[in-house]
């Protein structure tokens, strides 16, 4: 399931890089808002740390 | 080593090999320079040459027929240079960023569509599914 990972970390930076606040509404979308996909969150923060977008992993 | 001509006539040619840019280059000692610019614009002659050395076929070159020039040698010998039909380099170069082009356009139309895609999936994961459990569950309830 890595093509999970990657296509919704790719979608998160996608956001993120027209506006943190744009990559956050993604990432809550994806991660606060529904549980649905909590088996691949931690995969999408370690990508997401490590190209640089830490700043749009939120919590709620 | 001789080439036999499609016609039938022959030249004895010391060698004939295919270049790294397509052409064939044929050195010859056999002929004068106003010959050979004779033999080698018939295209008729040039749609097949076979290259026999003692009575075994060494080589066959086909549609050779676009002739491109005699080149001096030392101690005689004169060169000739063909290409194929539509295969000079600035041909080839023409083709090739022709296909460039329509290669890039094709590149752009898929990216594109990649685009469209990867929206749609999106939009499915984060609206559609997320709308459908919630409804499910109050269903449920």
């Amino acid at each position: 399931m890595k093509d999970m990972t990657t296509f919704i970390a790719r979608m998160i930076m996608k956001e993120a890089d027209k506006s943190t606040e744009a990559g956050q509404k993604k990432y809550r979308a994806y991660f606060v808002r529904t549980s649905l996909y909590k088996a691949w969150k931690e995969d999408v923060d370690t990508i997401l740390k490590t190209d640089g977008y830490e700043a749009v992993i939120v919590e709620e | 080593m001789k080439i036999i001509f499609n016609d039938a006539t022959e030249l004895t040619i010391q060698s004939a090999e295919i270049r790294m840019d397509g052409s064939l280059l044929i050195k010859t000692i056999s002929a004068t320079e106003e010959e050979l610019r004779a033999i080698f614009s018939d295209s008729f002659k040039l749609q097949k040459m076979t290259v026999k050395e003692r009575e075994s076929t060494v080589a066959e070159y086909e549609n050779y027929t676009d002739f491109n020039a005699v080149v001096k040698y030392t101690a005689g010998i004169l060169g000739v240079t063909l290409y194929k039909k539509g295969a000079t380099p600035q041909e080839r170069l023409s083709t090739l960023e022709a296909e460039n082009v329509e290669l890039k356009e094709k590149a752009d139309a898929l990216s594109a569509e990649n685009a469209e895609l990867a929206a749609t999936i999106d939009s499915v994961l984060t609206e559609v599914i997320p709308a459908l459990m919630m409804s499910a569950e109050e269903t449920t309830e």
